[in-house]
Order: C-alpha cells, then sequence, then structure tokens
C-alpha cells in the first residue's frame, strides 16, 4: 500500500479550492479529516498518494494554494470524500 | 404592480434565484466551513462556487480574492475604514452615494483629508480636475454609474489617472454590474458590488474583489470574529478571503447570487443592455414629450445605466411619487435617492426627481402604462 501525503491548509476554503484545483489538474486527491496529532484545527486537508504528491504540488501552486503544512502519513487513510463538481 | 425601482433592488428575481435560494434553507442548511459533515462541505461548496462565478464574471483571476459582505455598503466601508488613517488623503466625486459620502464624512471627522473632485451637469467626471486633485492622494473611489442619472463614468480614464499617481482606485459598481462591463481589465485595483440589483441576488450580499496584483494586507479588517479556521488562535486570520469575513456567511443569499449571476450569463450582458435600453428609452422619450418635464441623463448613445429621472415642472416629486402608487400601483422613488451631493451636482437640489428604474423583465406594456400615468399626472 502506498503511503499518503496529507495537505493541511489555513481554511476549509482554501482546502476546497485546492481539491478542485487538483482534480481539474487530473491529480486523484481525496479530503480527509485533519488528524488532531497534525493540527488542532477542526477541518479536513487532502489526501493524496505519495506519487502523485509532486504533481498535486505544482497544480496547485499555479492556483496560489500552496498548502501550510506537508505531512507524511503512514497509517490507513480515513475514508475520504469528494464534493467537487 | 408595475415595479419600476429595479435601481433600488431589483424585483422580480429569476424563478432560479427564488429556487436556489429555497433549496439551500431546505436541503443543505448547514454552516460552511463550519465542521464536517457532508451538509457543510455542500455549503461550503455552494459559497466557493459563488465566489468563482463573481471572480470570472469582473474578470479576477483568484476566487479567494471575492470577500463576501451584507451589502456594497459594508463592502465600501471595509475598503476605506481598513485603508485610511488620519493624514491620509482619498479623492472621490461629487456623484457619490451616502454609501461612499457618509463614511468619508466620518473619516473626515478623524483627520482624512477627503476631496471631492468635480462632475458637470451631466454627472461625468471632470478628468482635468480630478488629475490635478488626485496629487498625493492614497485611495481614489468612485461610483461607476450613477443610481440618480445612470451616467457611466469611464473607468479606464480614472484608472489611468490613478496608476500614475500610485493612488488605489475603489470602484463602487452598485448599479453597473449586470448592465455594464465592470472588469478589471479597465484597471480599477478594487470593485464592490451589492448582489441584490443588477446580480438578481437577494439582499444581504455584496463585497469586495481585489484585482490579481493588489497587496491585500493594505487594508485593515473591519470586523474579527469565527471564521472557521485556525481556531486556536485569538487573532482573526491575515489571510484571504478570510481576513474580511468574520461570523456566519449568507448561505442562502449567495446560493440566489450564484443563481443570479447565472442566469446572467445564459442571457449574456449585451442582450440586457439592448434590452434594458428599448424599454428605458422609450420611457425617457416619452417622458420627455410632456410638457414640463426633463429627464436627467446622459446624451442619447453614451453608455446609459437604464435609470429614468424626471422632473415635472411645479410638481413636487414626493406627489408625483404618491399618484403613480395610490392610482396607478407604480412603484418608483422620489427625491434624493441617498445622494444628494448629486443632486447638486445636476442641479436638482432641494427638490429631487422622481426616478423609474426598468429592470430585465419589465415590459413595453409596462412602460405605456407607466407614461399614460405621468401623463395624466401632469394634465
Ligand atoms: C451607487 C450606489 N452605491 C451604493 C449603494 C448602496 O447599496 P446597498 O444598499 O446594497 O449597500 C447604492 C444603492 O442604492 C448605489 O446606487
Amino acid at each position: 500500500m502506498s503511503n499518503h501525503i496529507y495537505m493541511i491548509y489555513k481554511s476549509m476554503t482554501h482546502v476546497l479550492a485546492a481539491e478542485r484545483a487538483a482534480r481539474k489538474g487530473g491529480v486523484s486527491c481525496r479530503m480527509v479529516p485533519i488528524p488532531r496529532n497534525l493540527s488542532t484545527d477542526c477541518g479536513m486537508c487532502i489526501s493524496v498518494k505519495e506519487e502523485e504528491s509532486s504533481v498535486f504540488l505544482s497544480v496547485v501552486e499555479e492556483k496560489g494554494l500552496v498548502p501550510e503544512k506537508v505531512e507524511e502519513h503512514k497509517d490507513a487513510v480515513p475514508a475520504g470524500r469528494c464534493y467537487s463538481n | 404592480m408595475i415595479y419600476l425601482d429595479n435601481a433600488s433592488t431589483s424585483w422580480p428575481k429569476p424563478d432560479s434565484v427564488v429556487e436556489a435560494v429555497t433549496d439551500y434553507i431546505r436541503n443543505i442548511g448547514a454552516n460552511p466551513a463550519r465542521g464536517n459533515c457532508t451538509a457543510a462541505l455542500e455549503a461550503l461548496g455552494v459559497v466557493l462556487d459563488c465566489r468563482e462565478a463573481v471572480a470570472s464574471f469582473f474578470g479576477c483571476g483568484n476566487p479567494l480574492n471575492v470577500v463576501f459582505t451584507h451589502n456594497v455598503t459594508w463592502a465600501i466601508n471595509t475598503a476605506l475604514h481598513g485603508m485610511l488613517q488620519s493624514g491620509d488623503r482619498v479623492i472621490s466625486s461629487t456623484m457619490e452615494h451616502n454609501a461612499v459620502i457618509r463614511p468619508l464624512t466620518n473619516l473626515a471627522e478623524k483627520g482624512v483629508d477627503v476631496v471631492y473632485s468635480p462632475c458637470d451637469s451631466q454627472g461625468y467626471l471632470d478628468l482635468e480636475a480630478f488629475e490635478k486633485n488626485i496629487s498625493g492622494a492614497k485611495l481614489a473611489v468612485l461610483n461607476h454609474g450613477s443610481n440618480v442619472t445612470g451616467t457611466v463614468q469611464d473607468v479606464r480614464a480614472v484608472s489611468d489617472i490613478c496608476r500614475a499617481s500610485g493612488t488605489v482606485f475603489l470602484l463602487d459598481a452598485a448599479q453597473s454590474a449586470g448592465i455594464i462591463p465592470v472588469n478589471f481589465s479597465h484597471g480599477p485595483d478594487i470593485i464592490a458590488f451589492t448582489g441584490h440589483k443588477g446580480l438578481l441576488g437577494v439582499p444581504g450580499t455584496g463585497g469586495l474583489v481585489f484585482a490579481d496584483d493588489f497587496d491585500t494586507n493594505q487594508i485593515r479588517s473591519l470586523a474579527q470574529g469565527g471564521t472557521g479556521s485556525v481556531s486556536e488562535e485569538m487573532k482573526h486570520p491575515d489571510f484571504m478571503p478570510d481576513r474580511f469575513e468574520a461570523g456566519t456567511m449568507n448561505g442562502p443569499g449567495l446560493a440566489g447570487l450564484l443563481s443570479g449571476i447565472e442566469y446572467l450569463n445564459s442571457l449574456g450582458l449585451e442582450e440586457i443592455y439592448k434590452k434594458k435600453m428599448k424599454v428605458a428609452g422609450r420611457l425617457a422619450e416619452g417622458i420627455e414629450e410632456i410638457n414640463g418635464s426633463i429627464v436627467y441623463r446622459p446624451s442619447p448613445g453614451k453608455l446609459w445605466n437604464a435609470v429614468v429621472s424626471f422632473t415635472l415642472k411645479g410638481s413636487d416629486t414626493a406627489s408625483i411619487a404618491d399618484y403613480l402608487s395610490r392610482e396607478h400601483d407604480i412603484c418608483c422613488r422620489h427625491g434624493f435617492h441617498c445622494a444628494s451631493s448629486a443632486h447638486r451636482t445636476i442641479g436638482t437640489f432641494p427638490g429631487g426627481t422622481v426616478r423609474l428604474s426598468p429592470g430585465i423583465f419589465t415590459t413595453a406594456e409596462d412602460i405605456e402604462i407607466a407614461l399614460r400615468a405621468v401623463r395624466m399626472y401632469s394634465e
């Protein structure tokens, strides 16, 4: 099973905007709750497969949506959700 | 009722707008950016959709540069109070709405140097005088389309003057948005808009849109509070759009605004302008045929916001409006339209004018009924 990278943002608006940008750019990703050990914020973050993370970063950077933190996550990823349209 | 007060707020709204608002209330409900439940994410999705629609409508490349407020008054206050301090200079015009004049008056009491640059009797900004007066101004704020005469200012020319003097240019697009093009390609740094007029949304929506290269750190936030982000911090976030959005957003209103903009996009602004010119043009010409009438509008052929402001010699504007409402169930507005300085400029102070403002759904028949009613009053 591949590792996942958590892309952590300042706000849920940024998370949703980044998720939309990534999906438009053909990168598959999922929105998952931020584990409390990574941030005390109560929102969600974006989980990307490790091998797709550099593509993700370049796609979102183009939109000015650079994550605050990028964290490796080795445990099983909780079931994510996608709300883009 | 014949509704001819679309410059105050547009009515009726497209069915799709009514449906979007009720659908949000009935079926989404949750608080955007508060919590991770499906409904809250869906709500946030509507708000982001609306940001994207507003950004693209005004030619802004970054939806996070769209900030939502209660209306354009709140948006303008955010920019003016957030940017100006004692010792700063700000330039505006004599055609402004109270949404600009009152915060500027308040700021003048706090030591801000406020200059109102002159406009001619049709309401056009005197660009030469503006260029002279702008020296040293940190900010320029200008009404794009007059709510009194429908006069449309030359945004590109004003932008050029602002750029040359290093002055930030804030455009009040309350009346123009949804009727004539309002776009960052014409040069403003900040566009303030309201959702419930030409954009066909419901009251309680409006905002600021910032040009892609504008540094929003120049503006302090007006209100601080919950944003659903960085909740562990006591300090209000400084990033966009949360920087200027404290408290629960108007989700149903933004669902309506999104739908209103989609409706405008489906018709096309050019089509809308043509349609409005047809009805407003006929209305203005019909009133001009009445003895003793004066219609205050730009010369035919010039861009026009489709508001028909008029006086009848020897008649009180309040009595005309009262007659139209009482006898013919015509809804219009008389007096100063929250812009007494504009009335001084065009020479209609202190009597004001009667303003008939057709909307996107006004029919040729409505106009004929209104014209008959004004004629009957004048006889
Ligand atoms: C030019 C102009 N600016 C500002 C406003 C204020 O709009 P709102 O009441 O939506 O804040 C209006 C509306 O009457 C207007 O015509």
